[in-house]
């Protein structure tokens, strides 16, 4: 019942968008953004993000997509967003092998068409807008660990499924990382919990009962974090073993006050949004993007790879106790 | 004579196109072992599940007591004192003896609404049961899984006695038995006669037939077309009468 | 295959010897094995998987399974989730975890029973439809560092005993009584024997397998509170491989995957067995991709030897045995 009211005022808030576009058609460039599904914390972040950057750069922003993560949804409201005229439609993709057509439909309508937070490489997409390399991710979590337990220390890897590519990338990045930087770290193998916390817990737990001189555990899947830092509290360890991972503010508030994680890595959905509309601007106003730059409004560079076609946002961002709260997603 | 157990009247049944039984008249008494004897679609097994509440005839009607009785399931035919004990035995191999006998009627005594089983009286009253049948088995907890298809078919007729059936009907009882095995439920098709209950016995032997029953009738294309005492005929007529060889029969068809 | 012993039979036994043996080798292999917080540990990880295994061994016993029950559970686990986030009294939401399952419970059963669908064609139905009742009601998004208030309810429970300890007892012995002493036992066996044979002697089938399903819900919803009460948290994958597992922990401790024969001893052997090879695998070194298929393959071994002791012992059935023989209840 929530639900089918959720959807209705959905459909409304749509129907406005929509009509308030055709009676505006004169002023204003429109960029519109469509996230993987609406009304989750991390694009509600992004759709922030992207009004901020509306706002301050004179453009219209439209925010829609699907309800449920549903691939063929999405691939009909990117249409429909090309065929009302939209200047500029950035997709965060659900499904990379079917928005090919979609982006040679754009262009036979001069629409610009491009790809933030998940992208489809070989559509022909006019630029990605990304959150984070996998590279910067691995790095990062690695360098914030040892700022903690030092260089010389045994650290355990809780991850996901043992198919999740991304996942895989970044854990291949964080072992690179040790390698190269701090050989006397002692990264563990990877255990793989699958989805639930429960299992995320009882690895973790496994983990440090094995290894009693562990320093700290990083949860690699967002999924696996809970259980971790659950595992570290019942455990009696909190302070002790240094639990981290890439999850959200939301997601790992309570443990990050609890003490049991002492930081998180992640990105700031908030400034990807706006990222992706200012790039929306830029395209549209047909000025190129330069190797490094400062977006107005934004506070650090980003940078641009003209072979990949891929603008980065940066660093990813570190979430601890003190900094927790300015987000919400 | 006394006065039968049950009266069917007339009983027709139609399935369909198909005429499974006509006009069929037959009266069964208690302490009498009826068997009722045909080929494959003569009609009995039709005639047993009219009894048994299984099936609900087309036209005619059961009488009890003077009185015409429908059987709306199998639960009604139950509750009037008619226990069938079909050939598959409908016994679950993996409970015991007890559990079996008193299975979906159970004695119990309740506390705080829990109905609790009342193990004790249930073995005491199978114990019983299984003496009088003279079966030869010492325990009630026996799961009926280990026993022999006699001992079984002991089991299933406990069942039927423990709801103090006036009729029993059994449906090939013997088909699956060793010799000794058939002697044994022969005597207790016997025993339950002589204990003043009416048995219905449905079978195809013939040796069977005529060490067990009391009175015969031979169903043939929906119509019972002979009613014989056991000791007014012989195998040999039977046969005929079942076959359709035996004269009056003939006559019989020639008319319809 | 039948038992020599009331409660605990052969396999009952089998799986002690398999899980002392476990015990054993871990401890060589692993210093850090046999310990009282290690074995604590693992004991604290069986909650869930002890009391909805438990309600899968009812179903099971009565002919039918429940595949649907991890994300079943998963639902129940929201509703108290969101209860603590609301700031009910952590008693409250902790008692609405099984009173929600006993809901869903009834919810499946009825598919089942009423719809006169097969309990593994129903329920796999039903997984994808719970699956979307937790996707609908979390957003995309999950609940996270929930209140503590239930987590320390259930950890200081009762005189100092987790609560769980009590929890799994009672379950156990109402379990073992409803099946030992009230016709629910019995219903239940002859219905998971032959469901048609069961409704000829009377046993009314309908409400003895809503009865299993409804108790299974319960139970499941009282290992939804666990969840929440351990984790603080509800993931959108929760509760993914929860009913594989089960099963599997139900099998292994002599349940009949068809019916007809149940064993509750059995069960809490089965996933003390599954939870200990799972920790000392790890502790012992064996990477956790290795697990599955070690419980795998277990699970496996234990079915072929008990089909081929059922093709042995199929001669000894029939013949008739005098003595005191057990009934096939084993608790």
């Amino acid at each position: 019942m929530l639900k089918t009211s959720k959807l209705l005022l959905l459909s409304v808030a749509l129907l406005a968008a929509t009509s308030g576009l055709a009676t505006a058609a004169d002023a204003k460039k429109k960029v519109a953004f469509v996230p993987q599904l609406i009304g989750i914390p991390y694009f509600d972040a992004m759709k922030a993000g992207g009004t901020a950057a509306a706002n301050k750069l004179g453009v219209d922003f439209i925010y829609t997509g699907p309800v449920d993560a549903n691939p063929v949804d999405q691939l009909q409201i990117v249409q429909n967003l090309v065929n009302q005229g939209v200047d500029a439609v950035s997709v965060s993709v659900l499904d990379a092998s079917s928005i090919a057509p979609v982006v040679e439909a754009a262009k036979a309508k001069h629409v610009i068409l491009f790809t933030s937070d998940s992208d489809a490489p070989n559509s022909g997409r006019a630029v990605y807008v990304a959150q984070a390399t996998d590279e910067g991710l691995g790095d990062m979590i690695i360098d914030e660990m040892v700022k903690r337990v030092g260089p010389d220390a045994k650290i355990g890897i809780v991850s996901g499924e043992a198919t999740a590519s991304n996942l895989n990338a970044w854990i291949g990045y964080m072992q690179a990382r040790v390698k190269d930087k701090y050989p006397k770290l002692k990264l563990l193998a990877p255990q793989f919990a699958g989805g639930t916390a429960q299992r995320a817990a009882q690895l973790a737990t496994d983990i440090m009962a094995a290894n009693p001189d562990l320093k700290g555990i990083i949860g690699v899947a967002s999924s696996t974090c809970p259980g971790v830092a659950q595992a570290i509290e019942t455990a009696g360890k909190v302070g002790k073993v240094i639990g981290t991972g890439y999850c959200s503010p939301n997601t790992a508030r309570a443990y990050l006050k609890s003490g049991a994680f002492a930081y998180t890595v992640l990105w700031d959905p908030a400034e990807l949004g706006y990222l992706t509309v200012w790039a929306g601007k830029q395209l549209i106003d047909g000025k190129p993007f330069e190797a490094t730059m400062t977006p107005e409004g934004m506070s650090h560079p980003v940078t641009y790879d003209a072979k990949t076609g891929i603008l980065l946002l940066g660093e990813p961002a570190v979430f601890t106790a003190q900094n927790v709260d300015n987000y919400h997603f | 004579m006394t006065r039968p157990f049950i009266e069917a009247r007339d009983i027709s049944k139609r399935f369909g196109a198909l005429q499974a039984l006509s006009g069929v008249d037959l009266d069964i008494f208690e302490g009498e072992v009826l068997a009722l004897l045909g080929d494959n679609g003569a009609g009995k097994s039709t005639f047993v599940k009219i009894l048994s509440g299984a099936h609900a005839p087309t036209g005619g009607d059961l009488v009890m007591d003077g009185r015409p009785v429908e059987f709306a399931s199998p639960q009604d035919s139950a509750a009037a004192g008619i226990a069938t004990i079909f050939q598959e035995l409908a016994l679950s191999e993996n409970l015991s003896i007890a559990e079996n006998v008193f299975l979906g009627r159970e004695l119990t005594h309740r506390v705080l609404g829990v109905p609790f089983l009342r193990h004790t009286a249930m073995k005491r009253r199978v114990g019983e049961l299984l003496r009088e049948l003279d079966a030869h088995i010492s325990d009630p907890e026996v799961p009926v899984g280990s026993l022999s298809g006699g001992q079984r078919q002991a089991v299933a007729i406990s069942r039927a006695l423990n709801l103090n059936a006036r009729l029993v009907i059994m449906d090939e009882p013997t088909a699956a038995l060793a010799v000794a095995e058939t002697r044994k439920v022969l005597q207790l098709i016997r025993k339950l006669a002589d204990s003043g209950r009416a048995v219905i016995l449905v079978s195809h032997n013939m040796h069977d037939v005529f060490e067990v029953a009391d009175r015969i009738a031979v169903f043939r294309r929906g119509r019972k077309i002979a009613e014989k005492m056991r000791a007014e005929t012989n195998p040999e007529e039977v046969v005929s009468f079942i076959t359709g060889a035996h004269p009056d029969v003939r006559a019989l068809e020639m008319q319809s | 295959m039948r038992n020599p012993l009331d409660w605990f039979g052969r396999r009952e036994a089998l799986l002690a010897v398999a899980c002392m043996a476990a015990v054993l080798l871990f401890s060589i292999l692993s210093p850090y094995f046999f310990n009282a917080d290690n074995l604590s540990a693992v004991l604290n990880n069986s909650v869930e998987l002890l009391l909805v295994g438990l309600g899968m061994t009812l179903l099971l016993g009565v002919g039918g399974i429940d595949v649907s029950v991890g994300v079943a559970m998963g639902l129940a686990a929201i509703a108290v989730g969101r209860l603590l986030q609301a700031g009910v009294n952590p008693v409250v939401a902790g008692l609405a975890g099984p009173a929600a399952g006993l809901v869903i419970g009834a919810a499946t059963g009825s598919v089942v029973v009423f719809g006169r669908i097969p309990a593994i064609v129903a329920t796999l139905g039903l997984y994808g439809v719970y699956r979307a009742g937790i996707y609908l009601c979390l957003g995309g998004d999950w609940l996270s560092g929930l209140p503590v208030g239930l987590t320390d309810l259930v950890g200081t429970g009762i005189a100092g005993v987790p609560l769980a300890f009590p929890c799994v007892a009672i379950t156990y012995l109402a379990l073992y009584v409803a099946l030992r002493r009230t016709p629910f036992g019995p219903h239940l066996l002859a219905i998971g024997h032959s469901e048609a044979k069961a409704r000829l002697s009377g046993v009314s089938v309908n409400r003895t397998q809503m009865l299993a399903f409804i108790v299974s819900g319960a139970l499941m919803g009282l290992a939804a509170s666990f969840y929440v009460a351990t984790y603080r948290n509800v993931e959108m994958t929760i509760g993914g491989t929860l009913a594989l597992e089960a099963i599997a922990a139900v099998v292994l401790g002599g349940t009949s995957v068809t019916g007809g024969r149940v064993s509750l001893v059995g069960t809490i052997l089965g996933v003390l067995l599954l939870r200990l090879l799972q920790n000392g695998l790890l502790l012992s070194g064996v990477p956790s991709l290795w697990q599955p298929v070690v419980t795998g393959l277990l699970l496996l071994t234990v079915l072929g030897i008990e089909a081929a002791q059922g093709r042995l012992s199929l001669a000894t059935l029939l013949r008739p045995k005098g003595g005191r023989l057990a009934s096939r209840v084993a608790q």
